[in-house]
């Protein structure tokens, strides 16, 4: 079940995707932000947008 | 933003640093940091908050001058970053397994997309409401793939170290740990004593609770029992409730071809070997069990080592014990490990009392880790009080440091014990650090006219530390340990004389496994 080649995709501190690297492990970075908080009033226009 | 405040920190005449969003819990972290100003204050979650505190001016001005460059920065980008997991996935093909360190509440929709398309998690995220783990593990198990986590520490695939870990030899040992620190001790004496590990499995903290059942645990037995090159497994987790043990030992029993060890760090039963099943109350311990159940040889050899170290121990806590004034009766501990702390807490209350701490469910002895120690006292500051706002002590040892200073003023302390994690996503430079720190507690408590005893046990394999970074340490006056339970009974022996019995019943319990 675990693969002998990894192939890595690190979601949140880049300091673990360095890491990754660093022991020769193929991998990619994924620079995760949470979602801004929006005044209901924009989100509901955005919502009416979306659909 | 965590590495961030890291990188600032580092800085020429940075005293402490933070840049964080301006939350009601992070201006509550800064506060306590004494990194809160009036601007501070009036922020909002909106906000980006840069608080630095420095010793001069000079030194404020090519601080503030860094944290803009790392904030506005892109220069680090590389052709293998992305800004969404959608298109990581389309331009990296065939990725096997994902890396979680995203806050707790937003795993579950990352993770479900993932686990759908059968990839493998380590989920380093704390804070994962249960409800979420329940779903997300249950999913992973229909689409055949692990969920390490969330609040996993440690694990080692093939070699290749997830989180927290150190550089250990490949071998025949599984390891399956609801314990990141439990992992890295385990695996690194494993190493120490010659032998090696397949692989370490991080569960997560709540896997062997009731509610979750243990269905990582059970997945990764599973793995262990198909891996040709598993002949052992270990299995580092705190006490499990009854029924989730006997799950574990009747899968055992009818499934398995293999040999284990069932550490349960600080177990309050005495439980019966099998030939199968070992089981242990703490890592050394289960170390030496899972030995010998690989190899005679290694085993004997690695049981005489233990056993001249317990002697030397009890022959340098005799001697340090005489160099304490009386009112010099307490221990204080402060550690990067959960676990270590968990264990060392076992030890001394058997040997020297109750012990407060934060790990602690007796209401009369629980404190904060942030309020002043009493008495004997152990501290994780791995807890939340801790890292809500920070890097973990593994990353980021300031606080600690601060703390281990400010109790080598207090008169009553005669030893001060401490864990220092190495190895793989350690913070840079951890050994001269503590080296500097311990230096000067000694130092402080000098001055007053003690003479104060640190001791500490440190968690690396020789690929992790240097032979001058173990002399800058012992240069330091600090007194070190191959074993967090070793460095613990000392400690406990050097402020209270324990008599024979209760030392044969350590040794056997904690230090070699067996009635000597």
């Amino acid at each position: 079940l675990i693969p002998n080649t990894l192939r890595v995709i690190n979601i949140g501190l880049r300091l673990f995707y360095q890491s990754l690297t660093e022991q020769k492990i193929e991998a990619v970075h994924v620079n995760w932000e949470p979602k801004p908080k929006l005044e209901k009033e924009v989100e509901d226009i955005l919502d009416k947008i979306d659909d | 933003m965590m590495q961030f405040s890291q990188q600032l920190k580092d800085e020429q005449g940075v005293v402490d640093a933070a840049i964080v969003m301006g939350t009601d819990l992070n201006k509550n972290t800064l506060k306590n940091m004494d990194l809160l100003t009036e601007d501070g204050i009036s922020a909002t979650e909106n906000d980006t908050l840069i608080s630095i505190n420095c010793q001069d001016e000079n030194s404020l001005n090519s601080a503030a001058q860094k944290a803009e460059q790392l904030l506005v920065s892109d220069s680090a980008k590389t052709k293998n970053e992305f800004n969404d997991l959608s298109s990581a996935l389309d331009s990296f093909s065939n990725a096997n397994i994902a890396s979680l360190s995203i806050p707790g509440q937003f795993v579950k929709e990352m993770a479900m997309e993932l686990i759908k398309k059968q990839l493998h998690l380590f989920v380093f995220s704390d804070h994962v409401p249960l409800e979420d783990e329940i779903y997300l593990k249950n999913l992973a198990l229909e689409n055949n793939v692990l969920f390490m986590g969330p609040e996993a520490g440690t694990t080692i695939l093939n070699g290749t170290v997830f989180g927290f870990g150190n550089r250990v030899r490949k071998g025949s040992v599984g390891i399956i740990g609801a314990s990141g620190t439990g992992i890295q001790e385990s695996s690194t004496l494993i190493d120490l004593f010659g032998e090696g590990i397949s692989h370490a499995i991080g569960v997560g903290g709540r896997d062997l609770r009731n509610d979750i059942g243990g269905m990582m645990t059970m997945k990764a037995m599973e793995i262990f029992e198909n891996d040709p090159n598993t002949k052992a497994v270990l299995l580092v987790s705190k006490p499990v409730d009854n029924n989730i043990r006997n799950k574990i030992i009747n899968k055992i029993n009818n499934f398995s071809k293999k040999n284990y060890v069932l550490c349960l760090v600080g177990d309050n039963e005495n439980r019966e070997d099998s030939a199968r099943i070992k089981f242990s109350k703490s890592i050394q311990t289960s170390v030496l069990k899972i030995l010998k159940s690989l190899d005679d040889n290694v085993y004997k050899k690695a049981n005489d080592a233990v056993r001249n170290q317990v002697n030397d121990s009890i022959k340098l806590a005799e001697s340090l014990s005489k160099d304490l004034n009386d009112e010099q009766k307490f221990v204080r501990g402060f550690f990067a490990g959960g676990t270590l702390c968990y264990e060392s807490k076992i030890i001394l209350e058997q040997m020297i009392g109750k012990v407060y701490s934060n790990l602690s469910s007796d209401d009369e002895y629980s404190i904060k880790g942030n309020v002043s120690s009493k008495e004997n006292t152990l501290i994780d500051f791995g807890e939340e009080e801790f890292t809500s706002a920070r890097p973990h002590p593994i990353i980021d040892p300031l606080l600690r440091k601060n703390r281990i200073l400010e109790d080598a003023n207090d008169p009553n302390v005669g030893v001060i014990i401490i864990d220092i994690i190495c190895g793989i996503n350690a913070a840079k430079n951890t050994m001269a650090f503590h080296a500097e720190t311990i230096k000067k507690a000694i130092q402080t408590a000098k001055e007053q006219g003690r003479k104060l005893s640190v001791f500490a046990y440190i968690c690396g394999t020789e690929k992790d530390v240097s032979e001058n970074e173990l002399k800058l340490l012992t240069d330091s006056g600090a007194k070190l340990f191959t074993s967090n339970a070793l460095m613990s009974f000392a400690a406990a022996l050097v402020v209270n004389k324990s008599d024979e019995n209760l030392i044969k019943k350590i040794r056997a319990e904690f230090l070699e496994g067996e009635l000597i």
